[in-house]
């Protein structure tokens, strides 16, 4: 074993990565993360990072870790799994929208389009993964006082951080009230799309404090994504269903 | 009733023998066969014709977080840890926080410093979900945005709100304030205000202490002037000044020098801050290890400590030390440590009782007793030096010139001879003097001379004089040497460490650290297989018990052991650019204060002082301990106030501070800050109503760290040096109030500046740094502090930041166009520094402060940013030093004790009167002491803590997951908080069974069980508003922790280092 | 001809729920989901059931209606514009509280602008309006003539609306008598296809899901088919017990129910059977919840006992007392509802990865804390409400008994 200085934050060779993807046709891009699970440390900075960005409401989660306790004292050890929506190339969550508000799109990432979900969540019930949740209209603000002049109050704070809603697909949505979408839709991880168009990485990705979390376009040979592509420690969740996740794991 | 009475079979057959009418049969089948024909034919088809508006929705452009201008770069601080952010402004308002990329906390590297700004808006570094989640502390619903008054008994919470001017003028001049009698203001309190008086007084007092003058002398001489002490009989506990005391929690630069300078031109010694709640024992251990010998004295060291180079080593032992979960921090240590562990370049190890994230995938996890942290660090120290496994090359080296030989940056005292009293405990070094060598005159610095009278070593059998400071007569010495010089026994302090680690048997050790033998040899082996590229690293696990002060000095020793000091993957320690300008070449000098009176007395915690050398000596134990060797003692200063020892306190600050919720024991406080008996004037600057503010009678509105500036230092093992900083990104959420004629937020800054003008304080309002330099608003002070950052440390200006350009500067402005002119104006900021410094200034704002290359942090395998100074292992002012309590001296050297012990180092029994569970605590993630309550979605997460307890236990206690426990103590039998004015709060949590922690000891994690902070319903102006159970979840068993059988209103403590112990209270579980 | 009183009490308790239920509609409007308790790991739940519910109370009608006019069995003849009529209100009823379902109601349009051709609740959408046409058709044209009867005859209340319904028809003759038959006849013979596929295709929504422990696999479709008519096959032997006091029918049905019932647990034995024996943990576990849950009385008291067991016994033992075997029926039509909360609920009811129990807390991403408030419930009794009494004004104010009569020679 020799240590030399790191040279470079995966961050930015990711960066790097990416602004390279976007300069191919966006039909030659493949969208791909690999999270390794022997770097993750169970901070749930990336589910929290997700949030934040996307500004979900109560109950509406795109990226969970999943935690374990494995083996008996004094042998014991804990795995953490986070699992965004692993974005399946055969994707049984879109062929079952009625109204085809759920696709994936060329560069295989899958998407829903907010104005035209009728909120029926057959998506939800078909996802294998349980990666879809749907917007109840909840406030994370619900049941806070609301006392004008003595304390900063509900409204106040309302308006901070969940009144408007995030620019999720780069689209202004209006804020949150009755009927208005993305209330009432099936929603899930949609890779950060708005970011990865001005050359940002998904907030996930950028906040992943272990660095487990590498993304970029898979078919891209030069890219990091690939190279851990490679790697024996290799696997996807729920293989057998035949989904074909772009979401693969490092054990 | 049925009227026929058919044959049901046959009518069944009839029914299925009912001719079918054959054409009808077959039409309907076809119909069928081809509808499903068509659906299928459809099917295909529509795939056509949809697939056209599947690429209908694109992606916009309402994304605008990227944009510089929407970009604000400060510091979080969510936790101490005190990453750079990146905060991302929407519509005016915070929408997202990220990681700073120029800041080493959130990269390894980080982007170059001169990267433009407009490219590095597109990156952003790693922040933990505490830092994601602080938007929702800054819009918190529960915040103060008004002066709040007391409007009921202290701790009832009724409160009323008023005007700013108001409550400055309340406490400056005191009155009947609350209906309950006259309470003194500060313009009573701060009596003293003449400084040719107060450096009289002050000097004549030391003199009486130290026995020089006569009291009744010094009466006589000072009689018109004995008004202004607090008792004329003992002049050295100073002025009534000191009956002012300032306490605060979490302080960073820029804001401790405004509060430190208030304090100052107060006239009073006490401000004391949290640093023994937190990791006291380890700064006061590395502070007595710093220790240099400066004519003729071993002194000067530094409150400071060192941590691993957390991306270099090849092995890490994390002792008591969480950096997965807590620590300084999970993105500054964490991703450099995974990146090793799995490109195979490092492996770790964790010493813990619990099986905390960190040693969840360590190479191994050693799950000792919670008392056996040193043992331990003797067991491996004794394999250590019994198979000579240390660096002996570096140990041999006695002095800074025998270091430079060998190119090592540091040196220490292995070799050093020590000489043994006759009850043959090491006593102090053996000099020239002692041999019948001659003393030397030396010239001292500030002028006089003093006498140089050499240590020695062994070598070769003589005894070999040198000074430990020389830079040209290198001197080694022998490492393990016990003889007799001179009719003086003496023995090296490598041998005094030797025989302590052989105080016990390699069985024994392992058995009282509780592992197996073959652990610590494996460990043993892995640590010292690596060179200099190993370390261990320690936290509050280490420092937090009676012990803690030796018990980080036998840890730090091990790293001695290894001479891994300023080398690439070993120690490391902070590193800063001069903030203050006391430094030559600097543009602004903001230390001077003129006008500024004498402060002079023992203060409210007795720190830095020795008992037997005050006037208030009577023998041993004293009332309440004494401490010479640590500072900023929290669990000392409320308590102290209690039993008015030294003397009683008339006004209390606080500031960031909350005791009750955070010290071991803290509802022994709840008795005393609610008695305005004992303490009659509380005022507290918080941002909510929080559970020991809710003790004061009037809170101060502050901002919250997105709103405002600081100047937030570094940690150890951040390599480069670096000056972050906080400054205004979010509008302030306060009322505007005027002071100095200028319009500001509320906030600690008009809090004190409100005060200075009111009482017309020095150093403060015009001309407060000198001719023409004011201090009428924060950037007075904070913007210069910049410039200084800007300008660097070397005097000839060499290292001043780049200017910034007009895109840079144009940036600046709009970036702040949703800040109001009472926090931002651009003229008048860059009126402050003036316009030669203006874009040098921007150039570090528009950066979030100022750091240095991470490739510049190392040259040739060692670290750029030296220590570069002589590491002590054997303090000799320690066994020249009594404890104030058991009359003893010190000990000088690393060595196992037992515990845990009260101030009278009595072994406490606890465990044999059946409190059968050691009670453990420690921090997830998501939490804090604080600001953390009213964080939503990382609630989520974890939505309340819990009792860890392993599934022996839990049989044994006949417990299941999910089982509601009242934890009660020795000292709490009750198991409850009694809060004063009729309320209480239960210690009952909920139980979760986990493999992850050491038979015989419970853990619950940080920042449960909250009773304040938006919690639980207050009244304010009259009116009723609700606390919300979201913020009540779980337990907080602080109350359970051991309060100390003979100080009785403190929990216990670590004399030496000063630590509040936190690892070492016996407790029961009852399920309710 | 139920009886006055009998009426009156149904027509007021319709009324009553009518009333009562319309809180919850409110609710339902006014806050959309939030107001249920639905939530995404269990994202369907009593609605849905409600649904299949009355899925199943159409087929029996259905099933009617295709014996009398398609294979023209003759002793049904006499209750199948009943029938018809009942297939009508039940589908609407379907489509109503599905409706409530929905996030974004009043985006249905959706379904025309950009429908999803592989989507199963598209054919379903599709196949449920193809219903609704061909019954609304076929109950007109069973009930023109007695409309054009009424319209004529003197003094009997609301001739008007008769009058227009038989758009200025005032005589009827053997020809249009006729002409109606043959229409009625191949809107039944075109039925018959469109019914199995839209029963079909219901049970196809949850049969083609991956890795569902229960409803994925080829048996679901079956079971659909069979449940619809086991439970649409005791309503209407109940109807016809109330509405035509014709014992033999109700012999007859109730033999046909009772094999039905027996072909159902049969089907669920397998279903039971082969889950556990397979063991795969997921199936494995969805099955405990019906069995040993925290609902597991109403997998034995409600569907077993109550639903299942006593009116088997009754139809055996009893065969011939017109009033158990309504009676009977009548059990296993109001515990179907169970039948369907347990095909709906407990399969969602696994989590479908392990640690989502413990991983971001929220009520509405826990499998065990669903259970239908009140807002879900009042919702479903203003839908079955709804339906009762359409349902009785119609059987009051439209011919759909007298229509039967004597209609066996003309099948
Ligand atoms: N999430 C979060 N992070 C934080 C903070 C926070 O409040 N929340 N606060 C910051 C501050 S102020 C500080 S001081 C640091 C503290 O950082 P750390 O000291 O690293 O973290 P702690 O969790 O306080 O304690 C460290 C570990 O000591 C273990 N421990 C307990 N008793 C013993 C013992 O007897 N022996 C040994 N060997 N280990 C023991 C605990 O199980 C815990 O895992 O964290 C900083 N970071
Ligand atoms: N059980 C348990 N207890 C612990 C620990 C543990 O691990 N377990 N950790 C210990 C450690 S490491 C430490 S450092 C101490 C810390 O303890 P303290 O130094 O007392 O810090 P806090 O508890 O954060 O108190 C901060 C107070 O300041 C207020 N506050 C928050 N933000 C601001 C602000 O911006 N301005 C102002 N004016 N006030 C503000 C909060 O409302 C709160 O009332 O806690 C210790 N307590
Ligand atoms: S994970 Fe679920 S939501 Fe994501 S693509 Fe696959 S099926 Fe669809
Ligand atoms: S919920 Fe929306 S996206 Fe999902 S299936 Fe229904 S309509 Fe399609
Ligand atoms: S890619 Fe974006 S949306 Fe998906 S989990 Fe990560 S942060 Fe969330
Ligand atoms: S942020 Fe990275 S390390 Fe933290 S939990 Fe998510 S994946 Fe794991
Ligand atoms: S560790 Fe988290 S909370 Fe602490 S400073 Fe860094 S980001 Fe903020
Ligand atoms: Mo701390």
């Amino acid at each position: 074993m020799s240590k030399d200085l790191p040279q470079e934050d995966l961050l930015v060779r990711m960066q790097r990565d990416l602004k390279r993807a976007l300069n191919k046709k966006p039909q030659d891009i493949r969208w791909g993360m690999v999270i390794d699970l022997a770097k993750c440390i169970g901070c749930h900075a990336c589910t929290i990072s997700c949030v934040a960005e996307n500004k979900l409401p109560p109950g509406v989660v795109y990226r969970v870790v999943l935690e374990e306790e494995v083996g008996h004292y004094p042998s014991v050890r804990r795995r953490f799994t986070p699992r965004p929506c692993v974005h399946c190339q055969n994707p049984p969550c879109t062929k079952v929208c009625p109204v085809t508000a759920t696709w994936k799109t060329e560069q295989g990432a899958v998407i829903v389009d907010y104005n035209r979900c009728i909120g029926c969540r057959y998506c939800l019930v078909a996802c294998p993964y349980a990666a879809r949740t749907s917007d109840f209209g909840e406030w994370y603000t619900a049941d806070t006082p609301e006392e004008p002049g003595t304390l900063f109050g509900r409204q106040a704070a309302r308006d901070g951080y969940e009144l408007r809603p995030a620019a999720e697909y780069g689209q202004q949505w209006p804020n949150r009230a009755k009927g208005s979408s993305p209330m009432g839709n099936a929603r899930k991880c949609h890779f950060c799309l708005h970011r990865l168009k001005v050359g940002m990485l998904p907030a996930c990705v950028t906040s992943c404090v272990g660095r487990a979390t590498i993304f970029g376009d898979r078919t891209d040979p030069q890219s990091l994504v690939f190279e851990n592509m490679g790697s024996p420690r290799i696997f996807r969740l729920k293989e057998e269903l035949g989904t074909q996740p772009s979401v693969s794991y490092l054990k | 009733m049925s009227k026929t009475n058919t044959n049901p079979t046959q009518e069944m057959r009839e029914l299925i023998e009912a001719k079918i009418d054959r054409r009808g049969f077959l039409k309907c089948s076809a119909l069928l066969g081809g509808s499903l024909a068509a659906s299928h034919y459809l099917a295909r088809a529509a795939q056509a014709m949809s697939a056209a508006d599947w690429t209908a929705l694109d992606v916009g452009d309402a994304y605008v977080h990227y944009r510089p201008e929407n970009q604000i770069l400060s510091v979080c601080q969510q936790c101490n840890t005190n990453c750079g952010i990146k905060v991302k402004f929407v519509d005016g308002l915070a929408a997202k926080i990220d990681g700073n990329p120029y800041s080493p906390w959130t990269m390894t590297p980080q982007i170059p410093y001169k990267t433009p700004i407009a490219e590095a808006a597109t990156m952003e570094g790693s922040l933990c979900p505490k830092g994601q989640a602080g938007i929702q502390a800054l819009y918190d619903p529960y915040r103060l945005v008004k002066v709040l008054k007391r409007a009921g008994k202290r701790g009832e919470n009724k409160w009323q709100t008023i005007p700013f001017d108001q409550a400055i003028t309340e406490i400056v001049n005191g009155g009947n304030l609350f209906g309950e009698g006259q309470v003194e203001g500060l313009k009573d309190i701060c009596l003293l205000r003449d400084s040719k008086i107060a450096k009289e007084m002050a000097a004549d007092a030391e003199l009486v202490s130290a026995k020089k003058m006569e009291l009744a002398a010094f009466k006589a001489k000072h009689q018109d002037n004995l008004k202004y002490l607090i008792d004329p009989d003992h002049p050295d506990l100073g002025p009534k000044n000191n009956q002012f005391c300032f306490n605060w929690g979490r302080l960073k630069g820029g804001r401790s020098d405004i509060l430190k300078r208030l304090v100052a031109a107060l006239g009073s010694v006490n401000a004391h801050g949290h640093t023994t709640v937190c990791q006291g024992s380890l700064y006061f251990t590395c502070k007595a290890m710093s220790d240099q010998f400066v004519e003729g004295k071993f002194t000067k060291g530094s409150k400071f400590y060192w941590q691993a180079d957390t991306g270099n080593p090849e092995f890490i032992l994390f002792v008591g030390a969480n950096p997965y979960e807590a620590n300084y921090g999970p993105p500054l240590r964490a991703q450099k440590v995974t990146e090793g562990l799995v490109d195979g370049t490092m492996r770790i190890a964790v010493v813990d009782p619990r099986c905390s994230k960190t040693a969840a995938r360590a190479w191994r996890w050693l799950p000792i007793k919670s008392n056996g942290v040193a043992a331990v660090g003797m067991g491996l120290m004794q394999w250590i030096i019994e198979n000579q496994r240390y660096d002996a090359r570096y140990l041999a080296n006695a002095n800074k010139a025998a270091a430079m030989a060998d190119n090592e940056p540091t040196w220490t005292q292995t070799a050093w001879l020590v000489k043994i009293n006759p009850d043959g405990t090491p006593g102090i070094f053996l000099r020239g003097s002692d041999i019948g060598l001659p003393k030397e005159k030396r010239p001292m610095k500030e002028g006089g001379e003093w006498e140089f009278d050499p240590f020695l070593v062994m070598k070769g059998g003589q005894p070999v004089p040198f000074d430990p400071n020389s830079e040209t007569a290198a001197v080694e010495g022998d490492l393990l040497v016990d003889t007799e010089v001179k009719g003086h026994k003496v023995k090296s302090v490598l041998q005094i460490y030797k025989e302590a680690a052989n105080a016990q048997t390699p069985a024994e050790w392992t058995q009282l650290a509780g592992v197996q033998e073959r652990d610590l040899v494996d460990l043993a082996r892995e640590f010292t297989n690596h060179g200099k590229r190993a370390v261990a690293d320690i936290h509050r696990g280490v420092s937090q018990h009676t012990s803690g002060f030796y018990n980080v000095l036998i840890f730090m020793t091990l790293n001695v052991l290894l001479g891994n000091h300023d080398w690439q993957g070993g120690l490391a320690k902070a590193t800063t650019y001069n903030i203050d300008g006391s430094k030559e070449g600097k543009p602004f000098d903001l230390i001077t204060h003129p006008g500024k009176i004498k402060t002079w007395g023992v203060d409210i915690i007795r720190h830095g002082k020795k008992y037997e050398k005050s006037t208030l000596f009577k023998g041993y134990p004293a009332k309440r301990p004494w401490y010479p060797f640590s500072s900023d003692i929290y669990q000392e200063v409320i308590p102290s106030m209690g039993d008015a020892y030294p003397y009683p306190i008339k006004a209390l600050m606080f500031y960031q501070a909350s005791p009750v919720y955070a010290l071991p024991a803290g509802h022994e406080l709840i008795k005393i800050l609610s008695d305005p008996k004992k303490v009659p004037l509380i005022f507290a600057s918080d941002i909510v109503i929080g559970e020991t503010s809710m003790y004061a009678d009037y809170i101060f509105p502050d901002i919250t760290y997105l709103e405002r500036w600081e100047f937030s230092g570094s940690h150890p093992s951040v390599t480069p040096k670096v000056a972050p900083f906080r400054q205004p990104a979010a509008a302030p959420l306060t009322d505007t109030v005027t002071v100095f004629g200028e319009k500001m937020p509320l906030s600690t800054e008009s809090l004190v500046l409100g005060i200075a003008e009111k009482m017309k304080l020095p150093g403060f309002g015009d001309n407060a740094f000198g001719p023409g330099l004011h201090l009428k608003r924060e950037e007075d002070m904070y913007l210069r502090m910049v410039a200084n950052i800007a300008c660097g440390d070397k005097p000839d200006g060499s290292e001043k930041v780049p200017a910034a350009g007009p895109e840079e500067l144009k940036i600046l402005e709009q970036a702040r166009r949703h800040l109001p002119p009472t926090v931002y104006d651009a003229k008048r900021w860059r009126a402050v520094v003036g316009d030669d410094w203006w874009p040098q200034v921007v150039y570090v704002l528009n950066r979030g402060g100022r750091f240095q290359e991470y490739q510049k942090a190392y040259k040739n395998g060692q670290l750029t940013n030296k220590y570069g100074k002589m590491v002590g292992i054997y303090m000799e002012n320690f066994v020249t030093t009594k404890n104030s309590m058991t009359g003893k001296p010190y000990v000088g050297h690393g060595h196992f004790m037992e515990g845990p012990v009260d101030v009278l180092g009595r072994k406490l029994d606890d465990e044999a009167k059946g409190y059968d569970l050691t009670l453990l605590t420690y921090k997830h993630i998501t939490q804090t002491k604080s600001r953390t309550p009213g964080n939503y979605w990382t609630k989520a997460v974890y939505p309340y803590n819990t009792i860890d307890i392993s599934p022996t236990d839990a049989r044994r206690l006949a417990l299941a997951d999910g089982d509601r426990v009242k934890v009660i103590s020795p000292s709490n039998e009750e198991g409850t908080w009694n809060l004063a004015a009729g309320h209480q709060k239960p210690m009952i949590g909920q139980v979760r069974i986990t493999e992850g922690i050491r038979p015989g000891v419970i853990a619950f994690s940080l920042g449960g069980g909250h009773w304040a902070y938006g919690s639980s319903d207050v009244v304010i102006d009259g009116v009723l508003v609700p606390g919300d159970p979201r913020r009540a979840t779980g337990v907080h068993a602080n109350a359970a922790m051991r309060v100390d059988p003979v100080l009785k209103n403190t929990g216990l403590v670590d004399l030496t280092g000063g630590s509040a112990v936190f690892y070492q209270s016996q407790v029961k579980l009852v399920k309710v | 001809m139920p009886t006055e009183r009998y009426y009156k009490t149904l027509l007021t308790l319709a009324i009553i729920g009518l009333v009562i239920g319309f809180w919850g509609v409110f609710q339902a409007m006014w806050f959309g989901k939030g107001a249920t308790d639905l939530g995404s790991y269990v994202p369907w739940g009593l609605w849905v059931a409600v649904y299949l519910f009355f899925l199943g109370l159409t087929a029996g009608a259905f099933l009617i209606t295709i014996l009398t006019y398609v294979f023209r069995v003759k002793i049904f003849a006499p209750i199948g514009p009943l029938s018809a009529f009942t297939v009508l209100v039940a589908i609407s009823c379907e489509v109503i509280i599905i409706s409530f379902d929905l996030g974004h109601f009043f985006r249905a349009y959706r379904f025309l602008l950009s429908p999803g051709w592989y989507s199963m609740i598209f054919w379903m959408v599709v196949f449920t309006n193809a219903m609704i046409l061909i019954y609304l058709l076929e109950c007109y044209f069973l009930l023109r003539e007695d409309l054009v009867k009424w319209s004529q005859e003197e003094g009997r209340p609301a001739r008007g609306l008769y009058r227009f319904l038989s758009f200025g028809k005032t005589g009827f003759t053997e020809a249009d008598r006729e002409a109606d038959h043959r229409r009625v006849r191949f809107l039944s013979i075109l039925s018959l296809p469109v019914g199995l596929i839209f029963y079909g295709i219901n049970g196809a929504i949850f049969a083609i899901l991956l890795n569902r422990p229960l409803w994925n696999g080829a048996l679901t479709p079956l079971l659909f088919i069979v449940t619809a008519l086991l439970s649409g096959g005791a309503l209407i032997t109940f109807l016809t017990y109330i509405f035509k006091a014709d014992d033999e029918l109700v012999h007859y049905l109730g033999h046909v129910v009772r094999f039905l019932l027996v072909v159902f647990l049969f089907l669920q034995l397998l279903q039971f059977f082969v889950g556990y024996r397979t063991g795969l943990p997921i199936t494995k576990a969805s099955l405990d919840i019906i069995v040993f849950g925290p609902y597991w009385w109403v997998f034995w008291i409600v569907h077993l006992l109550i639903g299942s067991a006593i009116p088997l016994y009754l139809l055996a033992v009893h065969h011939q007392n017109a009033k158990v075997v309504a009676w009977a029926c009548f059990l296993i039509i109001i515990t179907f509802i169970a039948v369907r909360l347990n095909f709906v609920i407990p399969d969602q009811a696994v989590y479908k990865l392990e640690g989502l129990e413990a991983t971001f807390y929220h009520h509405r991403l826990r499998t065990t804390e669903y259970f239908p408030n009140l807002t879900e419930w009042l919702v479903s009794l203003w839908v079955f409400s709804l339906g009762l009494l359409a349902f009785l004004l119609g059987s009051r104010w439209l011919p759909v008994i007298s229509a039967g009569k004597g209609e066996a020679k003309h099948v």
